[in-house]
Order: structure tokens, then sequence, then C-alpha cells
């Protein structure tokens, strides 16, 4: 019998004996399930909830290249709320805009916000005309990043630009709206009171500023509804004020995102059905490769060696096992998330095959060869235990790393770590929408290939020594 | 029904776990449709010894020869063919049924599709479960997985027999329908190489019994032939053991 059939007839085997273990089959389809649920559920309101924000991440290319864009870069780079990442933009590529070059980088979800200072224009007010003028790129759906973002954007601007901001832009703001320059002068002294209101409001310290801010979920930024519906003694909502505020501040809105992107999908949910499962399939495989330890404990491996196939087939046969459990675990929650949370899983159905295969693939490699180092099934659930929830939090599947704010150290190890390159793989395909072979998503494969390349090497070699010797 | 024809020659068989030589130079050979017994106690060397013969233990010094070639049954898939081995555990899968079982052992030993059914058929008779095919074997008693783990190492219907203490901890009516199904396997022509510490077993079955001690074939022979190396005819082989090995098997 040749490696390859007496592989199958083993696998075989072992799916009819994983089928037969009612609560085995129940507790890798029904905990995913159960998670991915309470996940999705938890994370669409993670951000009206209370405590720390973590720090988000604002791109920024300076085409002005002055004194006063430093100076505000300098204020953005001090906000705690903000993770302030510089963008050179490369001297050869005369051709290409800042603006064009932070397109790119949201399309291809490199950023999610990007704020482009441009050279100041004349038709400025002459107080502001050397303030470079903002135009913040974003993609429309990362509501939860947006208002930290503009919020942080206002207290900056304020702070580097005084108390005019607010009396500038609301005079742009009538200009705009065809009220006439005389009526404008006569309300300059009304205009003056609000300003100092403003200033109090967002331009004091970034804790109060932060408590002030309205915190939004993800409903559509066109269309908000408010969350936060304290009023003002004014009667202005807290959300009006904030509205108000973004209207008259001198930045421009671009918004940037995949035309095929559902409106409903929402970052949160995508994160939570892709983070799970992940997460679970690596419970899962592990569980499934420790089927080589039974084989070893239960004295039908002694058995399988002594029939009239190689050893190397027995062996392929747990890969072949776990591959096919890990189909059916994939096939389950990728059409419960999606009938669940309408993620659009199945928006593009070749990539997400060729990203789901390859994920199976890194963590089924990764089942065999945890069952082929440890020496007993002890052993192995404990250090399956540790090491899947140390690369579960590491590669992002609880949470995105994109929001939080990590030492250069910490970051190096989390990209190390193969569920890293699984969710950027999947965050690719449903946030960024882009297909299997674009650059990205092709590092990312790549960089899963090479753990399964390593992973099986490393499985071979500890089998043969643990298991073939003697 | 033995005849002269040697099946398996084995010569200066030695074995190391590590610095421990736990088989030192055993020389023995089985002949076709013969039972040989290995009689000894625990860690005497028995098991090391037919896990050698099975191929499950690479590193052994010596030659082996079956049917008068060269027999490396570890690193030959080929000569594995020719043997069925038994184990000492219930090395058979709870979670399958009698019948899935031998398909699946049927399958890995390369019986063909068109054959599989009746071998499967004749396989669940010997073992006395055609009325319990398709049970979970998880469901069974001891015995009866016992005589299942043992007609799994027959289903290609192997020329060599191996069978490593295949009545340990089995009930006195399973054990009987063991026996049976040893002498009806011989019956057909197979030989037999049977591991065993229970002194009533190898007198009842074998047709040879090896008598081995500490790594050690002390002597080799029918009953007769080992009473009449000590100088006593009417000696049993608890007297027999004692006098080659200084000890009681019993104390072992």
């Amino acid at each position: 019998m040749n490696t390859i059939a007496a592989a199958w007839v083993l696998a075989q085997k072992d799916l009819k004996s994983f089928a037969r273990d009612r609560t085995a089959l129940m507790l890798s389809l029904l905990v995913p399930i159960a998670l991915v649920t309470v996940f999705g559920w938890i994370m669409a309101y993670a951000f009206g909830g209370s405590g720390g924000m973590p720090k988000v991440e604002l791109h920024i290319i300076d085409e002005s290249q002055t004194a006063e864009s430093e100076k505000l870069i300098a204020q953005l780079e001090k906000n705690s709320m903000l993770k302030a990442k510089r963008v050179a933009l490369k001297n050869d590529a005369a051709s290409v805009s800042g603006s064009e070059t932070a397109e790119k980088l949201i399309r291809s979800g490199d950023a999610h916000h990007v704020l482009v200072l441009h050279n100041a224009t004349a038709e400025g007010d002459a107080t502001i005309a050397s303030y470079p003028e903002q135009t913040l790129v974003r993609d429309p759906d990362r509501q939860m990043e947006d208002r930290i973002v503009q919020l942080a954007l206002m207290q900056a601007t304020i702070q580097e630009q005084g108390d005019k901001v607010f009396v500038d832009g609301v005079e742009k703001l009538l200009v705009k709206e065809g009220m006439a320059e005389s009526d404008i002068k006569s309300i300059r002294g009304w205009m003056q009171d609000i300003n100092s209101t403003f200033t109090d409001f967002f331009g004091d310290d970034e804790e109060t500023a932060a408590e002030n801010a309205p915190v939004a979920g993800d409903q559509p930024a066109s269309n908000e509804t408010p969350i936060a519906s304290e009023e003002s003694a004014s009667g202005i909502g807290i959300d009006g004020l904030f509205e108000f505020a973004r209207e008259v501040m001198p930045v421009e809105m671009v918004d940037v995102a995949p035309p095929g992107r559902k409106q409903q999908v929402t970052f949160q949910q995508a994160q939570s059905v892709c983070g799970m499962s992940v997460m679970m399939l690596l419970f899962a495989l592990t569980s499934c490769g420790s089927v080589l330890l039974s084989e070893r404990e239960n004295g039908t491996l002694r058995r399988l060696f002594a029939q009239p196939i190689s050893r190397t087939s027995i062996l392929l046969g747990k890969f072949m096992f776990v591959f096919a459990v890990g189909v059916l675990q994939m096939t389950v929650l990728f059409c419960y998330g999606e009938w669940m949370f309408q993620v659009g899983l199945f928006r593009d159905l070749p990539s997400l095959l060729v990203i789901s295969l390859t994920w199976i693939a890194t963590a089924g490699a990764f089942g065999v060869f945890l069952a082929a180092v440890s020496r007993s099934s002890k052993q192995a659930e404990s250090l399956a235990s540790l090491l899947i929830l140390m690369m579960a939090a590491l590669g992002g599947c609880w949470f995105p790393l994109q929001m939080m704010s990590l030492p250069p150290l910490l970051e190096t190890v989390c990209k190390s770590t193969m569920t890293y390159w699984a969710m950027t793989g999947y965050q690719r395909l449903l946030w960024n929408q882009l297909p299997w072979y674009s650059t990205n998503t092709l590092i990312a494969l790549g960089w899963q290939w090479s753990w399964c390349l390593g992973l099986t090497v490393l499985a071979v070699y500890f089998y043969r020594r643990n298991y073939c010797r003697g | 029904m033995t005849s002269t024809r040697e099946l398996l020659s084995i010569q200066e068989l030695s074995y190391w776990f590590g610095k421990r030589q736990a088989v030192k130079g055993v020389s023995l050979n089985v002949l076709e449709g013969e039972i040989v017994g290995l009689l000894g106690p625990n860690g005497a060397g028995k098991t090391t010894s037919i896990s050698c013969v099975a191929g499950l233990l690479k590193d052994w010094t010596g030659r082996m020869q079956f049917r008068g070639t060269a027999f490396a049954p570890a690193t030959r898939a080929q000569d594995r063919l020719q043997l069925g081995y038994v184990p000492q555990e219930l090395a058979i899968y709870p979670n399958l049924t009698a019948e899935e079982n031998l398909k699946f052992f049927a399958k890995l030993s390369g019986v063909a599709a068109r054959d599989s059914k009746a071998v499967i058929a004749k396989n669940l008779e010997l073992a006395g479960l055609t009325d319990r095919r398709r049970d979970l074997v998880g469901t069974f008693s001891g015995g009866m997985q016992r005589r299942l783990n043992l007609a799994c190492g027959l289903v290609h219907s192997p020329a060599l027999i191996l069978l490593d203490e295949p009545t340990v901890g089995v009930d006195p009516q399973s054990r009987n329908h063991i026996f049976e199904t040893l002498m009806r396997l011989r019956g057909e022509g197979h030989s037999l190489l049977y591991t065993t510490h229970y002194m009533e077993e190898a007198q009842r079955l074998c047709d040879r019994i090896a008598i081995m001690h500490e790594g050690v074939i002390a002597a080799v022979g029918t009953r007769e032939e080992l009473a009449a190396k000590i100088g006593d005819h009417h000696a049993n082989l608890e007297q027999i053991f004692l006098q080659l090995t200084g000890r009681s098997l019993r104390d072992e």
C-alpha cells in the first residue's frame, strides 16, 4: 500500500472515530460558535463602554514642511489618545501627492486615518495664512477611531492656532452659507462668547476633552444617532456641539473605502468572527493532533508500526485528519458568522478559500507538531493552552492590535506569531477587500506557509525522535 | 500439522535499551505450522525479542531469515506483510465497530477490496463476534475485546503470527476461545510465536517452548526434551524452569 493511500485510510479511521465521539464533536463546533457570538456582541459595543481607551494610530504626511506644521505634529504626537506616525513622501516620486499616498495607505489597509498637511493657500485669513491646510483621509467605517482622531485634531489645532480658530471657522461657514459680510460683523461679539465655550470644552486637558467627547460604536458617520444625549445649558447636545465644532475646523474630510464594502459590516464584528475562528481552530486542531499521542498511549501505534505501511504515512494521516476537521470547523463557523453578523465573508470566495486553507494547514501543522513534541496527552494539553492563548492575545485574535499602543519590542513579538499573520490575512480580505493575490495578503500568506513548513519539518523530526525510536 | 520446513530463523539476536542489554544473543527457529512459546517472567526479554521480529525495533544486531531469505521487518514493509502482530495491549479502536476495526486493518494490510467482505466475515466468526459486528468496541467486555484484538492481527492471513501475551486479564471462557482459535490457526498451517509467563498455557498450546531468562534463551524444545535436559522425565515446566534458571517462575 503506498504512503498516500495508507495515510488516507488512517485519516478516514480518525475521522470516523472523531464523528463517533459526540462530546468532542459538539465541543469543537459549539464552543467556538458560542465564543464568536459572545465576542461579536461584546465587541460591537466595546467602544460605548467605559475603561481606558487604547491609542489610535494616525498617519501624518507633511507636505508643507513649515514650522507651523511641525508644531501641529508635535501637538498630535504629545496627545495621549494618539499614536502619530509620520509618513515620508519619496523625493523621487514627485508626481505622487500626499493625498494620493494617503488614499493608497487606506486602500491597502496600512492605515485608517491619514492627515495630510498641505501648503497654505493665499485665500485664507492673513493671521492663519501660514498655517497648513489639513485633509483627513479616512476609512469611513472606522468610526471608533474617527471620533478620537477628530477630537485630538481639534485640540491640537486650538492649542496651536489659539482662540481664533472657531471665530474664523464660523465666519467661513457663514460666508459659505451666503450671509452678508455686514451681518457677520454684527454678530462677531456673540461668536467670541461661543469661542470661549469651545475652547473650554475642547482645548483644556486631554482627559476632560476625552470625557466631553461623544463616543460611537458603529453608527454611520453620515447619519449619526447621538449616544450621549446629555444637553448643555444652551440647549445644544454634546453630539451637536461636537458636530458643529467639526464643521468649523479647517480640516477637509476625504472618505476612502473599498466600493464593495457592505455598510452594515462592522470592523469589530469581522474582527470577532475571524479572531475567534483563528483561535478556536488552533484549539480544535491541537486536540485532533493529539490522536497521535492517544495512539501511543493506547498501544495502537505499535500495532500500526507493525503494519506493512511506512511510518511516514501514519504522520501524514494525522495531517490529513486535522486538515479535514479544520475545513469542517471553518466552514461551520464562517457560515454561522455570516448568518449571524453578515460580515461579508463569502464576497470573495476564492480569496476566502486561499486564506482559510492556508491557516488550516498552518494550524494543523502546529497541532501535529505539538503532539510530536509532547511526551503525554496531559503535557500536550497544558502546552497547547499556554501557547494558543499567548498567540491569540499577541496575534490580535482577542482585540485588534491596530487599536493598541505597543512598544516596538512587543510589536515585533506580535508580528512573529502565526496568529498575527492569519488575522492580517482575514483583515485584508474582510476589511480592506483585498484579493488573496494583493501584495499585503501574499506577505501574510507567505509568513503562514513559512510557519507551516517549519512546524511540519519539526513535527517530522520529533515524530522520528520520540515515536519511531525503539 | 508441524512440518520440518523452517519458516523463521533467528540467530544471535541482541538488543540494547541504551546501556542495558535486554536481549543477549538469542537464537531460535520456527517451523511451518508450529506453535513456539517464549516462556519467561516479566523482564526476561520476551516482548523485546518479539518486537524485533515484528519490525517495531530497528537497531538490533544478529540475523533473521524468513523462508531462507534475509528478513528485515523494521525497514521493509513487504517483510512485515508476512507477519501478523497481536500486541499485549488492546490495540483496537473503541469508537469503531468490530467490523470497522477489521476493515481498517485489512485495508492497511493490503487486503483487496473484493476480498474484504469475506475476510472480515471469517475473522468475525473466528472471534465469535458475528452477532456484535456492528456494535462499538467500547461496549464490549474485556474478553470480547481480546478476541477482536487477536482477529485484527489475522486479517491478511499471515504466515507467522506473533502473539505477545494475548490472554492477559482474560476470563476463562474467552481464554478457552482464544486457545481454540490458535489451535485452529495452526491446523490451517499458520505458525505462531507466542510469549507468555503462564506455564499452563505454554504446556497446553506450544509444540516447542523456549525458556527465556534475563535476555537469554536457557533451553528450547518440547516439554519432554526439556525434562530430559534436566534428567527428570516427569518434571513439569515449573520444575524445569527452576532447574534451568535457578529461580521459580512464580518468584519473578
